[in-house]
């Protein structure tokens, strides 16, 4: 019976290769060469469940899954997430020279890990309890600590992050909807994150443009992003299936990466390779430097130690790579086949990959830094903290327009973790207009709301809720708006401080998510993490406290003691009394009798 | 128990305690003694320890250091450059010449507005897949804090920067500053950097500060300052680090400035003059050459910050290897997950290896201070007064003292307090209103002289004070009097103890400077002002010695003459060499009587007394606090009971008041 099973599924499998039947997966990957010589490598899947039952418990049509992960299904249907995003991110995103985001940070995540759901629940303590559940079962999956969450670092966002899937636009849902969302910026991402990512595509990596995925690679970029979007996409007759959309960034220095696959241990420039500046003094011991190599050219395999092993055979079309370059001074070539068969494409915008061929790409120009023209992030935005004491401190953000006439909306969505403990009142804005004077309203000031146009503030609880803060604000052209605002730091028990607690206290990228005309998100950022000093015990401390506190009570307690047993006389009582006291009559007579045996022996 | 009792009442019997208390400034220059010579022993074999990396991640130079070869090449190209902007442009010459090269290596760079004539150019490298919450400083000033023209040390260490932009293996993030000195211009950026500047890099962990004042390929040996303000010094771990790293890479390290022929001693003599010296220049951090060496800079913002100051002289080390000590520096430091916390913050270094912790040099201060705690007990308890008998045992059984008396003298004090409060306010507030320049120098020189004159004559006028006893007092106005002077000194006194102990454990170079020099004061006493001059004599003396402003003359002219403990220390071990009068006349003595020739002299304690008055508003220094506030006050209640007239004895009248049996 068993084996009778096995050889059907392997019957079945083959007949899959064989009839090289399609499914719901796309894939794509963008190229898009970045000033200074980095790359920007997008890698884009997309793949669909088959229909899926919303509101039964029985097993259906949903058992089946084909090209979507089976792992997700049960979990999805379990916690009834009707939305789920994942975002595991590193490093800074430098938009002064990289522009804005890949698809308007709709899929960049703080450092560390993010995930925020959308869940039906019939309130908000079962939603909680299935985010509880979803929050533990992915964190095997994902090799995070997702299981860390829990409702002390859990938000309700009210204005930004918000669903759009069509089932959220469209079905009326028979619970409540809840939105939550948590952030571990402590996580480390590493290539241990990367496996499931790849695990969940059809190909596992083996085929297609995860072929290139190596964590090697990939984390030894400039910047690195991976998210995952599962939304519940329903149609007009309310026939739903799951759609996931899984997007991995990294942006690659050519130069170093190269480097750092020629020459793995960086050696100085040997002294005839240096680039040095003619006009000025150069000779064999001297050199000024000049900036980097603009006339370059590069392939694919450099940088991920592997070529495109061919397109995915199963994918409803045929895997894409796009450059998007300046076509004036660079020149794409798709490179196919090997040894005698490579083949020289001239590659203009796309290029469907050969299921059958490796596939290399080979990217020259004589200007690197002449780029397609990048989108500016609409708002340029830091964070930092202020303040020097152990018991408190503040935040200092600080939004730039750069539109010269355009002001922009937008949602600032901060959670600061209980032991923040923020005040509202000392918040203020200072506005620094172009021409550099400035203006200072405090919150409570009626003038700050040309500025701040909405807060949605719910305080934290000790060790149940964040603090979760949403302000939408409006930055007037060519301004920049700086908040202030001072918080107090709160003591831990002793047994809440992490492990290396001497490192400090991630604070939670804030999320900032631009507002277009018509009130929808589009563009998302984050600030970076903020590392927050907590007053650090030391941990032997509890040791020397016992110890000295034992002696302090032992000592008091031998004085008491003595006050209650004994008695306070005079030098004149105290000898009266020594003399009806046993021992001294006891010597007495010792003393009588020596006297006797002196005069006995005196006597002989 | 039963011991401890009988030792009571043999002491009960034999009446030793007014003996004893009649011996209690004896005690306290006994403490004191004993606290000055706790520090002469702590250099000898066996009584200071060894320096130890405490922290395992920071694993100095476990790295092979890959600045060298055609590294050297680059930091000359870079350094031709800098010569030629030193020569050719001015401070916004140069600022712009560095914005380019910065940006040419990739760095986000910014520039800190001081005022409308002073900026500061610095840069940000991003760490490549860092988290962006903590940073790692280079400083590298345009000018020494000696005010020479920096040209090795901003080569180096733009040189540097870009190859450091060139490694993979940074986990924080690196910030290279460029401020025209690095005093005050450096202190504005850094606090900027925590209130206003937008673009920042996470936390601070560490701060080196590079001077390199030669456009020369070679160096000698590394000069290493740590002394922050208000006795904050960087974690022991990265001072070790710096040492370790720079002897491993075959550099001699000096600490406090100790001259090169004495850094291969290792004995006594060596140790014990680091000791003082880190002892002096710890107590007066942000006071000297417009604010000391660049740690100072850091200070107040959980930094650890170092300056390495290369000197020049044989030709024994390149400077790519100066290189390799900020680099395997800055190895170290990016190894960290935590902050440093694991070593010593509180220490006094010996030698490049040798350091003595908290623990083993606080009972120096706290004898001290006890000396001063038991003064006042011995103020209380009539010991002051010249009209006691004081040959005799205290035969006083009551040393009571009524409570208007009482409430006047505590009124006196915060009379006195209030007076020397205004003083310190106001000179502070002349420090904020007029700035240490050419137009103000001789202002300065006057108000300097001034203060310390009017100190020297307040101290004389204790001995020559006219005797303002009204003709007819009555018993009881005489002992009001004598009560309200034994209050007020007992006050002071023990203000002082309190002053000194609240600064011991943060701050224990200033609160054992304070106590030796203020020391003269425990042993004030007063009485009639008819008589008893040689008393008067010695009290004005006393006062003179201990007056804060003398200290600063001292301390100035000591230093305008370049007066260097080393020499003391070499004249004692080489007098049979005959280098005394070799390192004499290497003092900066005034040849002849012309006033050109003298003013120098004059500058050190003004340029001091400047320090003091302006270092709480440039750097949060306590120094001119802990001086006005609790030196000074004390200082002028024991003027104020030296002058006073007092012709009451209280043991003689209490005799008198109750015949024996």
């Amino acid at each position: 019976m068993l084996l009778q099973s096995i050889w059907t599924l392997v019957l079945l499998a083959c007949s899959v290769d064989a009839t090289a039947n399609t499914y719901p997966f796309k894939e794509r990957l963008d190229l898009t060469p970045l000033p200074r010589n980095n790359l920007l490598a997008s890698f884009n899947f997309e793949l669909d469940s088959n229909d899926i039952q919303l509101y039964s418990d029985g097993d259906s049509i949903s058992t089946h899954y084909t090209v979507f992960p089976r792992s997700f299904g049960p979990i999805l249907k379990t916690t009834r997430a009707r939305e789920l995003h994942l975002r595991f991110s590193q490093g800074w995103w430098d938009s002064e020279v990289w522009g804005s985001l890949p698809r308007n940070g709709s899929t960049a995540g703080g450092t560390g890990v993010e995930i925020w759901s959308l869940i039906e629940a019939d309130d908000k303590a079962q939603a909680l309890e299935s985010w509880v559940k979803l929050v533990n079962s992915l964190s095997g999956l994902f090799c995070a600590s997702f299981n860390f969450i829990d409702e002390s670092i859990t938000t309700y966002p009210v204005k930004t992050l918000q669903p759009y899937s069509s089932f959220y636009q469209k079905v009326q849902p028979e619970k409540q909807l809840y939105l939550l969302r948590s952030a571990l910026p402590r996580e480390p991402i590493c290539t241990e994150n990367l496996t499931p990512f790849i695990k969940i595509l059809p190909a596992k990596g083996k085929a297609g443009i995860s072929s290139l995925l190596n964590g090697h690679k990939v984390f030894n970029s400039q910047w690195s992003s991976m998210s995952i979007d599962i939304l519940t996409e329903c149609d007009d007759s309310l026939i739903c299936n799951y759609n996931l959309k899984q997007a991995i960034d990294v942006v690659l220095n050519v130069p170093k990466t190269i480097d750092r696959a020629l020459n793995p241990i960086p050696k100085p420039t040997p002294g005839e390779e240096l680039r040095c500046d003619q006009s000025k003094t150069h000779n064999v011991f001297q050199c000024f430097p000049l900036g980097e190599k603009t006339d370059m050219s590069w392939d694919l395999k450099t940088l991920f130690g592997t070529t495109i092993n061919g397109g995915s055979s199963i994918s409803s079309e045929p895997s894409k790579v796009c450059a998007h370059v300046n076509h004036e001074h660079w020149k794409v070539y798709a490179v196919t086949g090997t040894g005698d068969d490579e083949k020289f494409t001239v590659v203009d915008d796309c290029a469907d990959l050969d299921v059958k061929s490796t596939t290399n790409f080979l990217f020259s120009t004589d200007e690197s830094n002449n780029v397609v023209a990048l989108n500016k992030p609409p708002v340029m935005t830091s964070r930092s903290l202020t303040g020097h004491s152990q018991d408190s401190g503040g935040f200092r953000t600080d939004f730039a327009n750069i539109s010269e006439d355009k002001d922009v909306d937008l949602v600032f969505f901060e959670t600061l973790p209980w032991f923040v403990r923020i005040f509202l009142h000392t918040m203020d804005i200072t506005i620094t207009k172009p021409d550099k004077s400035t203006v200072t309203y405090s919150i409570s000031d009626p003038l700050s709301e040309t500025v701040l146009k909405q807060i949605y503030y719910s305080p934290a609880v000790d060790r149940k809720a964040p603090t979760h803060l949403e302000l939408l604000l409006r930055i007037p052209a060519g301004c920049s708006v700086t908040l202030n605002y001072q918080f107090d730091k709160s003591m831990l028990l002793y047994a809440e401080y992490p492990p290396d607690a001497n490192h400090g206290f991630e604070i939670d990228p804030a999320v900032i998510s631009v507002i277009g005309e018509e009130g929808n998100e589009i563009y998302h950022f984050r600030t970076t993490t903020s590392l927050l000093t907590l007053p650090t015990p030391d941990f032997s401390m509890p040791y020397n406290v016992i110890i000295l506190t034992s002696t302090v009570m032992s000592l008091a307690f031998g004085g008491i003691f003595n006050l209650l047993v004994k008695r306070v006389v005079t030098q004149e009582q105290a000898d009266s009394l020594a003399k009806v006291s046993p021992l001294y009559r006891v010597s007495e007579k010792l003393g009588r009798v020596r006297t006797r045996i002196r005069q006995l022996l005196g006597r002989a | 128990m039963p011991l401890l009792e009988r030792v009571s009442r043999a002491i009960d019997q034999h009446g030793l305690i007014p003996k004893l208390v009649r011996q209690l400034p004896r005690f306290t220059m006994l403490l004191a003694i004993l606290g000055v010579s706790w520090l002469f022993v702590l250099p000898l074999h066996g009584q200071y320890r060894i320096t130890y990396i405490s922290e395992n991640a920071l694993m100095p130079s476990q790295a092979y250091s890959f600045f060298r070869e055609s590294e050297w090449n680059i930091v000359r190209g870079y350094r031709e450059e800098v010569v030629r902007a030193f020569e050719e442009q001015d401070m916004t010459g140069k600022n712009e010449l560095m914005t380019t090269w910065l940006d040419n290596i990739g760095y986000k760079v910014a520039t800190h507005e001081i005022n409308s004539n002073e900026s500061v150019v610095y840069g940000i490298f991003h760490a490549p897949r860092g988290d962006d919450t903590e940073a790692m400083v280079l400083v590298a000033p345009w000018f020494t804090f000696d005010g020479e023209q920096n040209a090795g040390g901003v080569a180096l260490t733009i040189a540097l920067a870009r190859y450091f932009y060139r490694m993979s293996i940074w986990s924080k993030n690196i910030i290279v500053v460029f401020p025209k000195n690095g005093q005050l211009s450096l202190r504005s950026w850094v606090e900027a950097y925590h209130t206003s500047l937008d673009k920042t890099a996470g936390s601070i962990e560490s701060a080196v500060v590079l001077e390199y004042p030669s456009d020369a390929d070679h160096l000698d040996y590394i000069e290493l300052n740590y002394a922050g303000v208000n006795g904050q010094l960087p974690n022991l771990d990265l001072v070790n680090c710096a040492v370790f790293i720079s002897e491993h890479e075959g550099f001699k390290v000096s600490l406090q400035q100790t001259p090169k022929g004495q850094l291969w001693a290792r004995d006594y003599g060596s140790r014990l003059t680091v000791l003082l010296k880190s002892i002096f220049e710890l107590s007066m951090t942000g006071l000297l050459k417009g604010g000391g060496n660049g740690c100072e800079a850091f200070s107040g913002w959980n930094i650890q910050a170092i300056s390495l100051r290369a000197k020049k002289g044989a030709d024994s080390h390149d400077i790519t290897t100066f290189g390799r000590v900020v680099e395997a520096i800055f190895r170290s430091v990016n190894n960290l997950l935590e902050k440093f916390h694991q070593s010593f913050f509180f220490y006094l270094m010996l030698a490049p290896r040798n350091f003595v912790s908290i623990g083993t040099y606080l009972p120096s201060a706290v004898l001290i201070s006890v000396g001063y705690a038991l003064a006042s007990l011995s103020a209380i308890l009539t010991n002051n007064n010249r009209n006691n008998d004081l040959s005799q045992t205290l035969r006083l059984r009551s040393p009571n003292i009524d409570p208007i008396p009482l409430c006047v003298g505590f009124a006196i004090f915060f009379l006195i307090f209030t007076i020397s409060t205004i003083f310190g306010v106001s000179m502070m507030y002349v420090a904020e209103r007029y700035p240490y320049d050419n137009d103000n120098v001789d202002g300065y020189r006057k108000l300097t002289f001034t203060v310390i004159f009017s100190g020297v004559f307040f101290s004389f006028y204790a001995s020559l004070a006219p005797s303002l006893s009204l003709s007819k007092e009555t018993d009881d106005h005489k002992k009001f009097k004598a009560q309200v002077v034994r209050t007020l000194n007992a006050l002071a006194l023990f203000f002082l103890t309190v002053v000194l102990i609240g600064l011991l454990v943060v701050h224990f170079a200033l609160s054992f400077t304070i106590g030796v020099c203020a020391l003269p004061l425990a042993f004030i006493s007063y009485g009639p002002q008819s008589s008893q001059s040689r008393a008067k004599l010695i009290n004005s003396a006393l006062l003179l010695i201990s007056c804060p402003w003398s200290t600063i003359l001292a301390a100035g002219v000591l230093s305008s003459v370049g007066f260097d403990l080393d020499m003391v220390r070499n004249i004692a071990q080489n007098f049979h060499l005959g280098t005394a009068r070799e390192i004499v006349s290497a003092l900066h003595f005034p040849s002849s009587l012309d006033y050109a020739e003298w003013q120098y002299l004059l500058d050190g304690p003004t340029e001091i007394f400047v320090g003091l008055i302006s270092a709480y508003k440039h750097f949060q220094s306590w120094t001119w606090l802990a001086i006005c506030y609790g030196w000074f006050t004390t200082w002028l209640c024991l003027w104020a009971i030296s002058i006073s007239d007092v012709t009451y004895g209280e043991e003689i009248t209490e005799l008198e008041a109750k015949p024996a049996k």
